[in-house]
């Protein structure tokens, strides 16, 4: 037997090693909420914010949004980018005054090439997301998200040493 | 006043610790800085196994007695005592028995990760990238241990037990595991390339960006002067020995375990693979008795 270009390799999956139907489970439930809710983030996360920007931003003038997701057995945050166009997972910090969980999350997702169209498209993949994904957080920024810019500051220059 | 060690200089802040004695991790050849007080004008110091710096430091205003610095280096790894006397000058004015102040010091080999280009050095990197560190709210070690060793579980049965699954004809390399990936054009006519393991595509040529907390992580875990060390040190660790057994530990599923999402992500990877259980920020998947009792394709071994 040859394999065909798979697209799907839990369809695949599916469909040749088993008779089995796809995706009988149910979407987990969650809900979004402002983090400022919860006493685990900053209350003012632009400190955080600035010290991703001062990384990696692009440009001057940055607008980020961040919203929480409560799911089955957790919450986690989301913090999207839009001068980057990513959106970077923000788990609750031990200690909410230090920046590291987001500066070295786990997970940033460039949503040119991280986002398919549907759930399916996914199959195997442990880290991409679809369009309604991305659509809910996106939403979630204009009902209970938090919004800020942030300014990226001039690097100083170091001092030559005479 | 009763001469004593610091870890921080003496500021403005007092510190009102007297304690003499400290454990405390050296890396090598990273020097670790600690601070020494006394109202002695002039100190003697012995210390085996390391070179020690000192100079005395500025004092706050206000303040009476001596405040010297003392950069440590590990010359060897192993446990060894530092000795702080009073000097000459400040002995002389001193009646009776000297005192003196010791400081315990273990010495600690650099923690480094094996060579990227190993299968060791891949596991590694993928845990410490995958699973949540100690800087998280909800950390565990016990969850982060379970969750590293589930995920070398899943490694290793798309490896050995049903590659078939998971586009592979023949049984694959590790890398050839952890680079797989396919490209489709989706309903829009975007092509898109689907990595099956994020920031793995093109390993071992990851960029330091792609994986910054693989490196935070190490660098916390040398780090002594940082509070989070022990912490970091026990997470690095922890992944070295999953990643560096011989074998797995054995499969908490009866089907094994094939994938893991990060916690969180509303989809789940579908299809045959159900979830079986969370840890470490991650979600894991088996497969279904379906997807267990197929025949394999490609004479993979259940």
């Amino acid at each position: 037997m040859r394999l065909v270009p798979i697209r799907r390799p839990v369809l695949f999956l599916a469909t040749l090693a088993m008779a089995a139907t796809l995706c009988a489970e149910e979407k987990p439930q969650f809900q979004y909420f402002p983090i400022s809710t919860v006493p685990d983030y900053p209350r003012s996360p632009e400190k955080h914010l600035a010290a991703l920007v001062q990384r990696d931003g692009k440009t001057t003038i940055n607008h980020f949004c961040v919203v929480g997701l409560r799911y089955d057995g957790g919450y986690t945050a989301w913090v999207y980018w839009k001068e980057n166009n990513t959106i970077t997972l923000w788990d609750p910090p031990a200690d909410s005054d230090d920046p590291f969980t987001l500066l070295y999350s786990r997970r940033t997702l460039h949503l040119d090439k991280d986002v398919v169209p549907d759930e399916v498209d996914i199959s195997l993949s442990n880290y991409m997301v679809h369009e309604e994904y991305v659509k809910g957080i996106l939403g979630a920024c204009e009902t209970v998200g938090q919004k800020f810019v942030i300014r990226k500051q001039p690097q100083r220059k170091k001092q030559e040493k005479k | 006043m009763t001469p004593g060690f610091r870890l921080k200089k003496l500021g403005t802040e007092t510190i009102p610790e007297t304690t003499v004695h400290i454990h405390k991790k050296v890396a090598v050849p990273a020097t670790r800085t600690v601070y020494f007080q006394s109202d002695w004008e002039d100190i003697a110091i012995t210390a085996p196994m390391l070179t020690v710096e000192s100079a005395p430091v500025k004092q706050p205003k206000g303040y009476k007695g001596y405040v010297f610095q003392l950069d440590l280096t590990g010359l060897a790894t192993g446990p060894t005592m530092l000795t702080v006397r009073p000097g000459p000058k400040a002995a002389a004015a001193i009646k009776g028995p000297k005192p003196c102040s010791m400081l315990k010091v273990t010495i600690l080999p650099e923690i480094v990760l094996p060579d990227s280009n190993s299968d060791e050095g891949l596991i590694a990197r993928v845990l410490l990238h995958e699973v949540r560190t100690p800087e998280y709210g909800d950390y565990a070690f016990e969850e982060a241990s379970v969750a590293m060793n589930w995920a070398r579980n899943v490694l290793d049965n798309r490896r050995f037990r049903r590659f078939d699954l998971f586009m592979f004809k023949r049984q694959p390399s590790l890398l050839d595991v952890a680079q797989k990936h396919t490209t489709f054009k989706d309903k829009h006519g975007k092509e898109h390339t689907l990595y099956q393991f994020e920031g793995l595509g093109t390993y071992p040529n990851v960029s330091a960006a792609e994986m910054k907390n693989v490196g935070a992580c190490v660098a916390l875990a040398n780090d002594d002067s940082d509070p989070r060390q022990s912490r970091y040190a026990d997470h690095v660790n922890a992944a070295l020995g999953v990643a560096q057994a011989a074998k797995a530990q054995p499969d908490p599923s009866p089907h094994g375990l094939y994938a893991w999402l990060t916690a969180g992500y509303i989809t789940p990877p579908g299809g045959s693979l159900i979830k079986y259980g969370t840890h470490g920020g991650l979600d894991f998947y088996t497969i279904d008795d379906a997807a267990f009792a197929s025949k394999p394709l490609y004479g993979a071994r259940q």
